[in-house]
């Protein structure tokens, strides 16, 4: 199923505002169970899969907590807690990074009128995310190579080395990179002030209103059911 | 209006770029401290600190207006959508606002300032992110409630979080940016000037 990147973009709102305010366990995974449909409808059943057994895992940690020390208890459920907030975005955000391509990420942009400044931004931004992890891959190689890998070890003896030795080459890589960037798209015509035409066009149909209209609803449905009570069902 | 006073493609493609480099490197960070609860509040001092440099690289290459509200609201967004609520989005445009300004006054040319502002958008976010924790005091106590066991433990503990710690938390965030700029500073000079990247550091 496809879906329009500017009903996917309300979409992404609305969770991370109702993901934010249903942290307890039940209404939690109401939030991520819709997520799970919504991304599976979107095509992406085995990403889904892999992100329910992560948070089925999760939720025994969340039940055994009960028969472990107190202390370390505390920790655990903060980081459980930490992860499965984050669960049900990273999962849609995940999902839109791979059904939408950026072309149509920026058309979509435009024709919401955002300006131009945010939408270049934003699109570099996006586009930039795997090339930093092949960048920190790189680095991370070199460094190995000059005997200052990152282990714990080296970050407690020798904290700046390690520091200076990542940072470096990582700001001095990425400088390089929109030097380069910058002359590719300007001689492409980014600053050209006239309207930008796309090759993408975009069309929303009644069935991606229908589905972000009931999507949406339901999120706020689960939020309005955890400040008004089931009534009859959980106390 | 002058040629180096509005914001082009280079610029944009500038703070896209450095602004994904910030937001790891700051959420590595974030993620490493809060594997803890006791070191959990001071994640964002150590995000400021390792990431500081980044910033100044930034604005050293874009020093014009509006450059520092963009990358302000980038970054909310993205903290945003990451799932840590709305009142961190809002502290870091209002943050991002403040160091504009700041900025602004030193015609986005002096080091010094533009430190200050940095700091400053850092403790917005400590706060904006320290918002959320005090509502997870709530969930704490339903957790403790629910699971019977020493309960007194976990309500001092939550109780000392919340309190003065994270005023401590907040103060270690501004004066970790501040070294983070001081760190920036001394990188450039040992390496960015001796490659020509930049031509001299105010």
């Amino acid at each position: 199923m496809k879906l329009d990147v500017r009903c996917k973009f309300l979409i992404l709102i609305a969770i991370s505002v109702i993901a934010f305010s249903t942290k307890d366990v039940f209404y939690g995974s109401l939030v991520f169970s819709l997520v799970c449909l919504l991304t599976f409808l979107l095509g992406q059943g085995r990403k889904t899969v892999k992100y329910i057994i992560t948070y089925l895992v999760l939720v025994a940690f969340i039940l055994l907590a009960k028969h472990v020390p107190t202390f370390l208890r505390g920790m655990i459920l903060m980081i459980v807690l930490c992860i499965r907030m984050c669960m049900p975005i990273a999962l849609y955000g995940q999902t839109f990074m791979k059904t939408t391509p950026v072309s149509e990420m920026v058309t979509g942009l435009y024709a919401l009128h955002i300006p131009r400044g945010f939408v270049i931004t934003f699109a570099v931004a996006m586009r930039f995310f795997p090339t930093a992890k092949e960048e920190f891959g790189h680095i991370r190689d070199a460094m190995t190579l000059r005997g200052i890998n990152l282990s714990v070890a080296n970050v407690l003896r020798r904290p700046a080395l390690v520091f200076e030795g990542l940072m470096t080459p990582l700001l001095v890589r990425s400088f390089t990179i929109a030097e380069e960037l910058s002359a590719a798209s300007i001689t492409r015509g980014l600053d050209n002030p006239a309207p930008r035409t796309a090759f993408v066009r975009l069309h929303v149909t009644m069935l991606d209103i229908a589905i972000t209209i009931l999507f949406v609803a339901a999120l706020f449905g689960v939020l309005w059911l955890r400040e008004n009570g089931w009534g009859w069902w959980v106390d | 209006m002058n040629q180096n006073t509005t914001l082009k493609g280079r610029d944009f493609i500038n703070l896209g770029i450095f602004t994904v480099i910030f937001i790891v490197l700051f959420m590595v960070c974030m993620l490493l401290m809060s594997t803890t609860i006791y070191t959990q509040p001071f994640g964002t001092a150590a995000g400021a600190l390792a990431a500081g440099p980044v910033y100044m690289l930034l604005r050293a290459k874009t020093s014009k207006p509006w450059a520092i509200t963009i990358f302000g609201v980038l970054y909310g967004l993205v903290m945003f959508v990451m799932g840590s609520g709305w009142p961190i989005l809002a502290a870091v445009i209002a943050g991002a606002l403040i160091a504009e300004l700041i900025a602004r006054s030193g015609q986005y040319q002096k080091y010094g300032r533009e430190s200050i502002g940095y700091a400053i958008l850092m403790t917005a976010t400590a706060i904006g992110s320290y918002v959320p924790l005090l509502t997870m005091k709530e969930y704490y106590r339903q957790l403790a409630e629910t699971n019977s066991v020493d309960n007194e433990f976990m309500a001092q503990l939550v109780e000392f979080i919340s309190g003065p710690y994270l005023v401590l938390a907040i103060v270690v965030t501004f004066i970790a940016a501040f070294v983070g700029t001081l760190i920036a500073r001394a990188l450039f000079k040992k390496h960015f000037v001796k490659a020509g990247l930049l031509k001299e550091v105010r």
